[in-house]
């Protein structure tokens, strides 16, 4: 009633949101279709194989090792910069996060080219390293890279401790073990769960150390029977299950903690740090050597490579495959802001077409990439096959994937536009199309600029859907360094993945920079 | 700019938020908005802003018919201003560029004198290149009131403009901004839950309950003549005291009081607590409950018949809880109808 543009919006905002629920659901629904072909008695007799529970005992093994890991790690580390009197705290900070910009697959990559009588151990130091592979390869790897989320999140808790609380409940009567377990304690649970699901489900979906730490998981068992589809879409389903029921935890978590407010009013105060006193040496000790292993390693390693290789290193490869992975990446970004603008400015009313669209996001950010990638290749196979050969299978799989990080910041930027700021326009003589022109658009700008830089350096940097999906003879820079590290080439693979390090390291930088900014 | 209300309705679904509102506001007139939360002071507000549509009746701004319940001219094409009560600041704009933005025709050298006098007036102009955000509440309403003054709009319609404002301040901007716009003859209608603020700007108050005027007149006829018990009891602290009216007086728990105005049957006697005197004669009556509030004192008495009454007396008074003190009116009293459900 007001103007026929409103109805126009409203089915503009609809079909994007179609378009993102149809990218997620119809690999899922292929996935199941695919599945639903076996022949039901070979399906149960192949899955119930000691094979299968193997498989997942190994990937909950590895996925607890890294989480009780980076927990040992980040808590004590947390501590020490915001309640300690370390010194240099935002220094050890900036180290904390610096793994961060150092890709799984690097990490691994750098570890194990490290031992063994032809590693770069043996060439920079002198010794022969220990070969670091399996189990406790691909766990090391894992946490070094992800032991920075729970940090972030263990620091930002131990920030928000106010010291009058502690003194609230000293007042009331409690001892200091009560205030650690009754009013400490619960203020890390929530931190804690947040990190395990985000850790879990990267662990879950992880291809590129598991591969090259020959660690049998799921994810890389359904790679290696990549060519069994039915096989391949079984285990698919084992890891879409995982992934949902991670995600239902998750909302049970949140439910039951409810909305996250500010209990409180006035500022927290600093409390005192605490000294150190003769601990100081050893924690010094043991960040040195954290801080080393972390990211001395995988950058040491990397440029070590570089220089042994430099004789035969050729630029034409490498801007080739630079630029392989640019023209996955430049369209594919397109895709997934455009439709993200009007999906996430339709989340922003709260009514159940959003919560289902925003679900959707989450959904396709959290299904391993691999299982993502068979559904798109059974789609692909019985509805169009020319398609299989294009990158535009690629570029529709990545919006599916990364439609959540291009959301991020307008999500954040939404809320602080509301209706009224359309009226207040008008009321000062402004059509409906000057609105958007002058304030909708330039009030977002920002937000969509961040969410495309985001979701531009993650693709540059995926490895699973840019090696499965990506037509024949596109080599990508992940791709490439992955799979000259996987046949133990790794002077070849070191061009690759420098070039990645330092793609790796913007998007960490704006990934902070965002965090920092929403604080 | 004349702003005229002709029978104007505003439906949210099956729910009336403005039963028909007959109002004129002839031009330079300030009308202030008065009224509970739901009552419709908003929905009447943004009718005239063009932000909602009515569904029957009519709104006129100047000689033009701007919405008719077919007709709706939209509202950048309407010309009155707006103040909102959540300010509505362009996040990516800084200050200066807020105040700015109605005045893209201007040439630039005029627009920017607009936009600092329109600062000063709100006392921010050293505040011109902040971004909205890392303003207060009180500064970012300055801000609102001095985007919605520069294009100096012929009428402004204003949603609780002053309410986030510090105590310190508001009453100089409140002084600043009725000043120019009384000087431009800018016709205002404005919302304030503060009734001692309306009865200051207004010329006239208009009274809403439900979605229905109650009452619009100048804020004494208002306050000493109210339509009916809603109004009187909205516009301050009242005793209603039920009685049977015989012409020129009217029998109640406080005795025989003279009438200003002829009535007769059963009214209720509308008496302001500082009406009530304490003397040595009148109606005997027991004080239960005594406030001290520094200039006066506010007093609650139970008289024989079980009535409650509210007095306000000079705070030196004695009287004291359990004290049985004698109540008069000496003044002319008004009455209105008895209601069923005075709110």
């Amino acid at each position: 009633m007001i103007d026929p543009l409103r109805r126009a919006r409203t089915a503009a905002l609809y079909l994007p949101a179609l378009a993102v629920l149809a990218a997620v659901a119809i690999p899922l629904a292929f996935v199941i279709l695919r599945a639903a072909d076996a022949d039901p008695a070979d399906a149960r007799a192949w899955l119930w194989r000691p094979r299968t529970a193997e498989l997942l005992l190994n990937t909950l093994a590895l996925g607890l090792t890294v989480v009780a890991a980076s927990i040992a790690i980040a808590f004590p580390l947390a501590w020490l910069v915001t309640r300690s009197d370390l010194r240099w705290p935002r220094a050890v900070t900036l180290c904390a996060i610096l793994p961060l910009a150092i890709p799984g697959y690097v990490m691994a990559y750098a570890l194990r080219s490290l031992g063994g009588p032809l590693g770069a151990g043996q060439a920079l130091l002198g010794v022969t390293l220990p070969r670091i592979d399996g189990f406790i390869g691909a766990a090391l790897a894992l946490t070094l890279y992800n032991f920075p989320y729970f940090f972030l999140t263990f620091r930002a808790a131990f920030d928000r401790l106010d010291p009058a609380q502690a003194e609230a409940a000293r007042a009331l009567g409690a001892g200091p073990g009560r205030i650690l377990l009754a009013v400490h304690l619960p203020r890390f649970v929530p931190a804690a769960l947040a990190g395990a699901l985000v850790v879990g489900l990267y662990v879950l979906g992880d291809f590129g150390v598991v591969s090259l730490m020959r660690f049998d998981t799921l994810s890389l068992a359904l790679y290696t029977s990549w060519s069994r589809m039915e096989q391949g879409a079984l285990l698919a389903l084992i890891l879409i299950g995982l992934t949902l029921l991670l995600l239902a935890a998750e909302a049970l978590v949140a439910l039951r903690r409810g909305p996250v407010a500010a209990a409180g009013l006035g500022e927290a105060r600093r409390p005192r740090p605490i000294p150190l006193g003769r601990l100081e040496a050893p924690v010094w000790l043991a960040l040195a050597a954290l801080i080393s292993l972390c990211v001395v390693v995988p950058v040491g390693t990397t440029l070590h490579w570089m220089l042994a290789g430099a004789a035969h290193f050729d630029l034409g490869d490498l801007t080739a495959a630079a630029a392989d992975s640019l023209s996955a990446a430049l369209p594919a970004t397109a895709l997934t802001v455009a439709l993200a603008v009007p999906v996430a400015w339709l989340a922003r009313r709260r009514t159940w077409p959003a919560r289902i669209v925003e679900r959707a996001a989450q959904l396709g950010y959290a299904i391993p990439s691999l299982a993502l990638a068979l559904g798109f290749v059974v789609f692909a196979l019985r509805t169009v096959p020319s398609i299989r050969d294009t990158l535009a299978l690629l570029w529709i799989a990545y919006a599916a994937h990364f439609m959540m990080l291009a959301m991020g910041p307008l999500r954040g930027t939404l809320p602080l536009l509301s209706t009224r700021h359309e009226e207040a326009a008008r009321s000062l003589g402004c059509g409906p199309l000057g609105v958007l022109r002058r304030v909708t658009l330039p009030a977002l700008r920002g937000a969509i600029v961040a969410g495309a830089a985001l979701t531009l350096l993650a693709i540059l940097k995926e490895l699973p859907l840019a090696k499965l999906l990506a037509p024949l003879g596109s080599r990508s820079l992940a791709v490439s360094a992955w799979a000259f590290a996987d046949e133990a080439l790794f002077a070849d693979a070191a061009p690759y993945a420098l070039t990645l390090l330092a793609i790796s390291s913007c998007s960490a930088a704006l990934v902070l920079r965002a965090g920092r900014e929403a604080a | 700019m004349k702003i005229e209300f002709d029978g104007a309705q505003v439906r949210y679904g099956s729910t009336v938020a403005l039963a028909g509102l007959d109002v004129a506001v002839p031009t330079g007139e300030w009308l202030g908005l008065v009224g509970p939360s739901g009552s419709g002071k908003t929905s009447a507000l943004r009718a005239a802003a063009g932000f909602e549509p009515i569904t029957a009746g009519r709104i006129t701004l100047g000689e033009a018919v701007v919405a008719d319940g077919r007709r709706h001219l939209p509202p950048e094409k309407r010309g009155p201003g707006f103040v909102f009560q959540e300010f509505a600041l362009f996040p990516h704009l800084s200050v200066a560029e807020n105040v700015a933005f109605g005045l893209r025709r201007l040439p630039r050298a005029a627009r920017e004198q607009r936009v600092r006098d329109a600062l000063e007036r709100v006392e921010l102009a050293p505040l011109a290149d902040r971004a909205p955000g890392t303003l207060s509440g009180g500064q970012q309403q300055r801000v609102a009131l001095a985007r919605a003054l520069a294009p100096a709009p012929p009428a402004l319609l204003m949603d609780e403009p002053f309410g986030s404002l510090d105590p310190g301040l508001r009453s100089a901007v409140r002084r600043r901004v009725a000043e120019a716009l009384r000087a431009r003859g800018c016709t205002v209608i404005f919302i304030s839950h503060d009734i001692d603020e309306t009865f200051a700007l207004a010329d006239r108050v208009a009274i809403l309950r439900g979605g229905v005027l109650q009452q619009v007149a100048p804020p004494e006829e208002a306050y000493t003549r109210p339509a009916n018990a809603f109004v009187a009891g909205f516009l301050g602290p009242v005793d209603l005291l039920p009685g049977d009216a015989r012409g020129a007086h009217i029998d109640t728990a406080l005795g025989r009081l003279t009438l200003a105005r002829p009535a007769t049957g059963p009214r209720l006697a509308v008496v302001r607590p500082h009406r009530i005197t304490v003397g040595p004669t009148g109606a005997p009556a027991a004080i239960t409950e005594r406030i001290y509030r520094g200039h006066e004192a506010q007093l609650t008495a139970r008289t024989a018949d079980g009535l409650t009454i509210a007095i306000r007396l000079p705070s030196e008074h004695p009287a004291r809880p359990g004290d049985t003190v004698h109540l008069s009116v000496p003044d002319p009293v008004e009455t209105v109808a008895v209601d069923p459900d005075p709110g």
